[in-house]
C-alpha cells in the first residue's frame, strides 16, 4: 500500500500542524489535526482492502514497437493495448519510462478510468546509435478517493535498437542450398560455409584437411572464399547475446556484431536473444526473429536456462555484477570485455564475482564472438 | 465555481469569519483603515488576482499610508498593517482554496493556528492596533510560557464545521471517480470512527488533563508509524 503523493503530503501538513498545536498548547487545532490524521490511517487501510487484490495478471498488456530496429533518428510507433479483467471501472494511471529516446508525439502516460480497453500510442526517436530502453510500463491503480495506490509493473521493458541507416542486417552472401532455395552459406545443411565461420566451427582436434574442403563450391567462387564440407555439429540452440554498461563507445559496433551473429543463428534454427542491463540491478531480454525486412524484436520475457550467454560489458556498475552473478546460476554465462584504458577493473570485478569472462580487443570482437560461442563449453559444439 | 462551493467554502472559512468578527468586536476603536486592510487583502484572491483589484486594494491605500506617514501620523499604516494581519487567515484559506490538497490543508491549519492565537491573546483585554503586532511577536512567549485557549461552543461547533468542510473538499480534490466519499463505505465508516475517535479524546483530555499532552502526541505518533509500518507489511 501506498499512500497517493497529494494525500502523502496532506498527511505531512497535518502531522506539522498537531507539531505546532503540541508547541503551542493549542488543544483545538490538536483534536482537529489528529482527528484528520486517523481519518486517513481508517480510510487507507479499508480501501487498500478492496485494491490489494489487483495484480499485473490482472491486465492483458500487449506493446508493439514498430519499427524494431529502427534507424537513427527515425521515427518509432510504440502502442500499448490493455484489457483490465476487473469487472468493475477503476482509476488507472499508466505510464513508461524513457531511457534516452525522445518522445515525438503522443504521451507516455495515460490516466483515467478504465472500464473497458485502453490504448496508449506515442512515437518516440533516438539520435544516438544503440540499444535503449523502453518501459518498463507501469500501472498505478487507485482507490475511488485517490487515497491509496498499487503500483505494479505490467509490462516489462523493451529493447529498442537503434541502428545508424536502414533498420535491417545486411545479410551475407548467399549461395544455393541442397533444397534450391537461397542461404547465406551457413547453413548447417548445405554443406559449405564461408572460411572464417567454418574454420572456427570445426572441432579444434580436427584441423581444416584438404578432403573437408568444398573444392567444388570453392572453385564456383573465383577463390574468393573457401567452402568446406559441414559435419552437421550445428544444431538448434539458444543463444543470448547481452549488452551492458560502459560500452557506450563502441555501442554501434556491439549492437551491429550482435545482430549480425544473432542472424546468422537463426537462420541455423537457433533462438537468439537480445538481453539488456536496464539499470538498478535489472536484466532484462526478448527474443530476436526473423521478420520480413531483417530481425526484429518479439516480446520481453524470461531468457532461456539452456544454452549459452554471451554478455558484452565493461562492469562500470556494481549492480549489474551481482545480477549476473545471481544470472550465471541458471545459465551458461559468460562476460566479454573490451579492452580499454580503464585497466583491469572490469576483469577484476567479473574475477571476484566469480563469472566466467574473456578480455578481447575492440578490433577482435566480431572474431573473438564467433570464437567464444564454438570453445569448449560453447554452445556450438 | 461548482454548487457544492456555495455551501463548503462558507463551511471551511466559518471559524476564521468568526474570530475575524470577534477580534473586530474586541478592539477598542475600529480606524477605516483596519477595514480597508481587511478587505483588500481578502479581494486578492476573490478577484482572482486581477490587476485592478490588486493595485486599487493595495497600492492605493498603501500609497495613502505612506503619505500620511511621511505627513507625521503613522496611525493609517498601523491600522492598515492590523488589517492585513487579521485577514491573513481568510486570505490563506480564500487563496488555496482550489489548489491542490496539501496546501488547501496546509493554509487552512496554519489559518486556524493564527486565528486562534490571535483570538486567544485579544481575548484577554481591550486592544487597538498597536496590540496587534505585539500579539504577533508574543508567539515566541506563549511556546516558552504555554497557557492553552479553549474555545467557546460556538467556535468549536465551527472549528468541527470546517473539518468536515475541508475533509469534504480534500477528497473532492483527490478523487479520481465521481462519486463523493459519502458514497463509499470505506469513506462513511472512517468518517465514523475518526469522529467517535475525536470524542473519545476529548472526553479523555478533561478527565487525564495532566497527560493529555502525552495523549496526543502518543496517537499522531502512533498513526504515522502505522502508516510507516503496514504498507510494508502488506507489501
Amino acid at each position: 500500500m501506498m499512500l497517493t503523493k497529494n494525500l502523502a503530503r496532506t498527511y505531512q501538513s497535518l502531522a506539522f500542524t498537531l507539531a505546532f498545536s503540541l508547541i503551542l498548547n493549542m488543544p483545538t487545532l490538536i483534536l482537529a489535526s489528529l482527528t484528520f490524521m486517523v481519518f486517513i490511517a481508517v480510510y487507507s487501510t479499508l480501501a487498500w482492502r478492496k485494491i490489494r487484490r489487483i495484480t499485473p495478471n490482472t491486465f492483458n498488456v500487449v506493446v508493439s514497437v514498430s519499427p524494431n530496429p529502427a534507424s537513427r533518428g527515425g521515427r518509432v510507433r510504440v502502442r500499448m493495448t490493455l484489457s483490465p479483467g476487473l469487472g468493475k471501472p477503476v482509476p488507472l494511471e499508466v505510464y513508461a519510462p524513457l531511457h534516452e529516446v525522445r518522445l515525438l508525439e503522443g504521451s507516455n502516460r495515460w490516466e483515467g478510468i478504465v472500464d473497458d480497453e485502453v490504448t496508449m500510442e506515442f512515437s518516440v526517436t533516438s539520435d544516438v546509435v544503440g540499444l535503449r530502453v523502453l518501459g518498463p510500463f507501469y500501472a498505478a491503480v487507485k482507490d475511488g478517493m485517490g487515497f491509496v495506490v498499487k503500483e505494479m509493473e505490467i509490462h516489462p521493458p523493451i529493447p529498442l535498437l537503434i541502428l545508424s541507416e536502414a533498420p535491417w542486417i545486411n545479410v551475407p552472401p548467399t549461395s544455393q542450398t541442397l533444397v534450391g532455395a537461397p542461404s547465406p552459406g551457413h547453413s548447417k545443411t548445405p554443406f559449405m560455409g564461408s572460411r572464417d565461420d567454418y574454420r572456427v566451427s570445426l572441432p579444434q582436434d580436427q584441423p581444416l584437411t584438404m578432403r573437408d574442403v568444398d573444392w567444388r563450391r570453392t572453385a564456383r567462387s573465383g577463390g574468393e572464399e573457401i567452402y568446406v564440407k559441414e559435419y552437421d555439429r550445428r544444431r538448434k540452440s539458444n543463444i543470448v547475446f547481452g549488452i551492458g554498461t560502459g560500452i557506450g563507445d563502441i555501442e554501434e559496433r556491439v549492437l551491429t556484431e550482435i545482430l549480425y551473429l544473432a542472424y546468422l543463428h537463426i537462420i541455423e534454427g537457433s533462438n537468439p536473444w537480445i538481453m539488456f542491463y536496464v539499470g538498478g540491478g535489472r536484466i532484462a531480454a526478448a527474443p530476436l526473429i526473423r521478420g520480413l525486412v531483417g530481425l526484429s524484436v518479439e516480446k520481453p520475457g524470461n531468457p532461456p536456462s539452456g544454452g549459452i550467454s554471451l554478455y558484452i560489458s565493461r562492469l562500470t556498475d556494481v549492480e549489474e555484477v551481482k545480477a549476473l552473478k545471481e544470472l550465471s546460476r541458471v545459465m551458461d554465462l559468460r562476460i566479454v570485455i573490451p579492452a580499454s584504458k580503464m585497466g583491469d577493473a572490469p576483469q577484476s570485478r567479473a574475477f571476484k564475482a566469480g563469472l566466467k569472462f574473456n578480455v578481447v580487443e575492440v578490433d577482435e570482437l566480431p572474431s573473438a564472438l564467433t570464437r567464444i560461442l564454438v570453445m569448449p563449453g560453447g554452445v556450438l559444439r | 465555481m461548482k454548487a457544492s462551493d456555495l455551501i463548503v467554502f462558507p463551511a471551511l472559512s466559518s471559524p476564521l469569519i468568526y474570530s475575524l468578527l470577534t477580534m473586530l468586536s474586541l478592539l477598542t476603536f475600529i480606524h477605516p483603515f483596519l477595514i480597508v486592510g481587511v478587505a483588500s487583502l481578502i479581494a486578492i484572491p476573490v478577484t482572482k488576482y486581477s490587476t485592478e483589484a490588486i493595485v486599487s486594494s493595495i497600492y492605493v491605500p498603501a500609497l495613502v499610508c505612506f503619505g500620511f506617514l511621511l505627513l507625521g501620523n503613522p496611525e493609517f499604516l498601523l491600522n492598515l498593517a492590523a488589517g492585513y494581519l487579521l485577514a491573513v487567515p481568510l486570505f490563506l484559506v480564500s487563496s488555496f482554496y482550489n489548489e491542490k490538497p496539501q496546501s488547501l490543508v496546509t493554509a487552512h491549519m496554519g489559518g486556524l493556528l493564527v486565528s486562534i492565537h490571535l483570538l486567544s491573546s485579544m481575548g484577554q483585554g481591550p486592544m487597538d492596533a498597536r496590540d496587534i503586532f505585539g500579539v504577533l511577536i508574543g508567539i515566541g512567549g506563549r511556546i516558552a510560557g504555554g497557557g492553552g485557549y479553549s474555545p467557546t461552543p460556538i467556535q468549536a461547533f465551527l472549528i468541527a464545521i470546517s473539518l468536515a468542510a475541508l475533509i469534504w473538499k480534500m477528497t473532492d480534490r483527490l478523487k479520481p471517480m465521481r462519486p463523493s466519499i459519502l458514497s463509499y463505505g470505506e469513506g462513511l465508516s472512517a468518517i465514523l470512527i475518526s469522529a467517535t475517535f475525536a470524542l473519545g479524546l476529548a472526553i479523555a483530555s478533561r478527565i487525564l488533563e495532566q497527560i493529555s499532552w502525552f495523549l496526543a502526541l502518543s496517537i499522531g505518533l502512533a498513526a504515522t508509524l502505522y502508516l510507516v509500518i503496514y504498507p510494508r507489511i502488506q507489501r
